[in-house]
């Protein structure tokens, strides 16, 4: 292999690798990005075996071959140079020279068929979507994806195209975040789990096309540009989502987001660390805020709202809440609450989305 | 006495003899017998501790063991099992948490229970005393000496008022009446050089102290004077303060075959989890951490754990984890001799997140 490359256009695709790299791993190739030079392209893969990315540069290949090298240092090495361009040339099978302006560098590395073979994808299944308004759906859900392993089911976001519109759901069990847009060229599915990463993966692209959305027998893939994301799909059932999205919670508060989110903030600063608590005492118009600590102290923020029923408090996770504020759009924000023991239901008050809400269990204090 | 404020009610529990009464009750043949624990004679160890027929011919701790043996020729020397009497000791805290979660450890035998404001439902401080003695009678076949006062310096000048398995108790209106005809030594702080200066100065029994002005007591001992003049009044405020910070709750079971069914293993799990729910609750406190305890036939141990995202103190919580955790193990494959549910990483009060779904 022996190829020469505009560094701006490798750093550019060599960066996104970088995420799907695990940091720490028991099996070494996994910790390598994948070189490989055919035709007129340099490709470049990485993978943790559950999520992978293939990308590509254009390149002047006078030699074709490949080899894995360390991702991590090859990105520093690539980053350091000076110069527009860098040559890459195999030196051996396992020795990579790398050369720019006046450096010349030899890594180490190992052969290309100690690097996995990647999952294909098949085309049957498959769909366009505006990758730009996908990428804020995302965005909305993805914090109430769970990070608790024995949950594996829940470690994922629930994405179901319907006819003409996509909906993508996230929990942890004890929050739920749902989006819904109406999204031309989608069409019935029975949903699919999309593991956690993979969204992350995908909020770090940036395009204004349309990302192609296919779906095989165990993975799916998202191609966008030069880019395919590939991922394992998450086995085990989602829970009954449309089950806690209360119908009866009698009780609606509206307030300004911004106000809302600011004084949940301040006065969680004197909750713990290991359990959060926030109390939230709703009263005609006034909404107050508080946190006790033994070993802190206390808080207390008034707020105005809009709300005219009975006087009542709910204990809450004020990170629980304060995710979903930031992840609105929106000026306002109501709440639908009905006692202490029954899911809030929030939504923004005059939204984009054709359907948007998070739906939160209170704390018991 | 205390000058404001209201009323405590303030228990010290102190163990009889503690490591004596430990071997004494495991091994009946030592009953009445001077036994002492302590290092060999011939060594030069000394004696850690002396039941009560061994105090008898004078003999007390910390006395070299060969010069016990002089006043003793048929004295009964145990090596000290520290581990045991850390074992009994937590069965025996155990059963203090459970009267009140007010419990300062001063050692490992003795305590200070702040019940105040936890006299129900035996509805005296007099009557909870009587309730932790019957208790640890029946459950570690073991007395303690208690005694109740308004203060931490009532309770224990009366606990030993009466050892051992004694019960003593001074109402606020008799601390002056209790205190008076006692020497000074027996106020905490005052030691044999205390005494000394005291009784130089002729202040032999607490009511000669009492006469001593304030500022007498600060020239002749500085600030320890001043506690002086509180502690001959019967005044001490100090607090009990939560010295032994909970770090785990657990129950488990041997049990006399060994379980091979899984259904009857779950059955168990959730009956030691109710009991580890119901201590939770007692004490105030939820767990995010739930661990199981599994003995196969051979005795070959394991354990599992888990890590919740948010505390509890929910049985049925406690008991679907631990159920979740037993798949884990190999149990059915193997016979099982013991079961132990536990939690710990525990958390002051009740804070419990919600769920969406209960399954």
């Amino acid at each position: 292999m022996e190829v020469r490359i505009k560094r701006a256009d490798f750093l550019a695709e060599l960066m996104p690798m970088q995420g799907i790299v695990e940091r720490r791993t028991t099996i070494p190739v996994l910790s390598h990005i994948l070189l490989q030079a055919n035709s007129d392209r340099l490709q470049l893969a990485s993978t943790d075996l559950d999520v992978s990315l293939t990308s590509w540069c254009e390149a002047e290949v006078k030699g074709e071959g490949g080899i894995a090298v360390q991702a991590r240092k090859f990105l520093e090495i690539i980053r350091s140079l000076v110069g527009d361009e860098v040559q890459l040339v195999l030196e051996d099978e396992r020795r990579l020279s790398i050369v720019a302006g006046k450096s010349r560098f030899k890594i180490n590395g190992l052969a290309p068929e100690d690097f996995p073979t990647l999952p294909t994808v098949g085309e049957e299944e498959k769909v366009e979507l505006p990758f730009t308004k996908l990428k804020k759906m995302i965005g909305k859900i993805i914090f109430a994806v769970s990070t608790e392993e024995s949950r594996f089911q829940l470690n994922g976001a629930l994405f179901k195209l319907k006819d003409g519109a996509v909906e993508i759901v996230a929990t942890d069990g004890h929050r739920l975040a749902l989006v819904e847009n109406e999204i031309e060229g989608s069409r019935d599915n029975d949903g699919v789990l999309v593991p956690r990463k993979a969204l992350q993966e995908l909020q770090r692209f940036e395009d204004e096309g349309n990302i192609t959305f296919c779906r095989g027998e165990h993975h799916l893939s998202f191609s966008l540009g030069k880019r395919e994301l590939t991922c394992r799909m998450l086995e085990g059932t989602f829970p009954d989502y449309e089950r806690v999205i209360a119908k009866d919670n009698d009780k609606r508060a509206r307030f300004v987001r911004k106000e809302l989110a600011e004084a949940i903030h301040r006065v969680s600063l004197l909750t713990g660390d290991r359990a959060r608590a926030i109390k939230l005492r709703m009263s005609p118009n006034q909404l107050v805020v508080s946190a006790a600590n033994p070993d802190l102290g206390e808080a207390v923020e008034e707020l105005s709202s809009e709300y005219e029923g009975d006087e009542f408090h709910v204990g809450m996770n004020p990170d629980y809440l304060g995710h979903f504020l930031s992840a609105l759009d929106t000026e306002k924000v109501e709440l639908e609450l009905k006692d202490e023991n029954t899911q809030c239901i929030g939504h923004p008050v005059e939204g984009q989305d054709r359907r948007y809400l998070c739906v939160i269990m209170p704390m018991r204090i | 006495m205390d000058s404001d404020g209201p009323q405590r009610r303030i228990l010290h529990c102190d163990m009889d003899c503690f490591y004596a009464a430990v071997h004494m009750r495991d091994d009946p043949s030592l009953a009445g017998k001077p036994v002492v624990i302590g290092g060999s004679p011939q060594g030069r160890g000394v004696i850690a501790a002396a039941s009560y027929e061994a105090r008898k011919f004078g003999i007390r701790s910390a006395m070299p063991s060969a010069q016990a043996v002089r006043r003793c020729d048929h004295l009964v020397f145990i090596k000290p099992d520290f581990k045991r009497y850390r074992a009994e000791s937590l069965r025996i805290f155990d059963i203090f948490e459970s009267f009140t979660p007010m419990v300062q450890a001063v050692s490992i035998d003795e305590a200070y229970l702040d019940v105040s404001e936890h006299l129900e439902p035996w509805g005296s401080a007099t009557a909870v005393a009587q309730a932790i003695r019957r208790a640890v009678k029946k459950e570690r076949h073991l007395t303690v000496s208690v005694g109740v006062g308004p203060n931490r310096l009532i309770a224990k000048i009366a606990s030993d008022h009466d050892k051992p398995d004694g019960l003593t108790v001074v109402p606020p209106k008799k601390v002056a009446a209790f205190l008076a005809p006692m020497s000074v030594r027996c106020l905490p702080s005052v030691g044999p050089a205390t005494e000394k200066r005291l009784v130089a100065k002729g202040f032999e029994l607490v009511r000669d102290l009492r006469r001593a002005p304030a500022d007498e007591l600060e020239r002749l001992f500085g600030k320890h004077g001043r506690t002086l003049f509180n502690y001959c009044r019967g005044i001490d405020e100090r607090p009990v303060r939560l010295v032994r910070e909970r770090k785990s709750v657990s129950s488990e079971t041997t049990y006399e075959e060994d379980m091979a069914l899984v259904e009857e293993m779950r059955a168990e799990l959730d009956r030691l989890a109710a009991s580890v729910g119901r201590s939770l609750g007692k004490r105030d406190l939820s767990a995010f951490t739930v661990t199981i305890k599994v003995r196969y036939g051979d005795f070959t141990t394991i354990t599992r754990s888990q890590t919740l995202a948010t505390p509890t103190r929910d049985i049925e919580v406690i008991g679907g984890v631990a159920r979740r955790l037993l798949s884990k193990s190999e149990a059915g494959q193997r016979p099982v001799r013991l079961l132990g549910v536990g939690v710990s990483n525990l958390l002051h009060g009740r804070l419990e997140q919600l769920s969406l779904w209960t399954d």
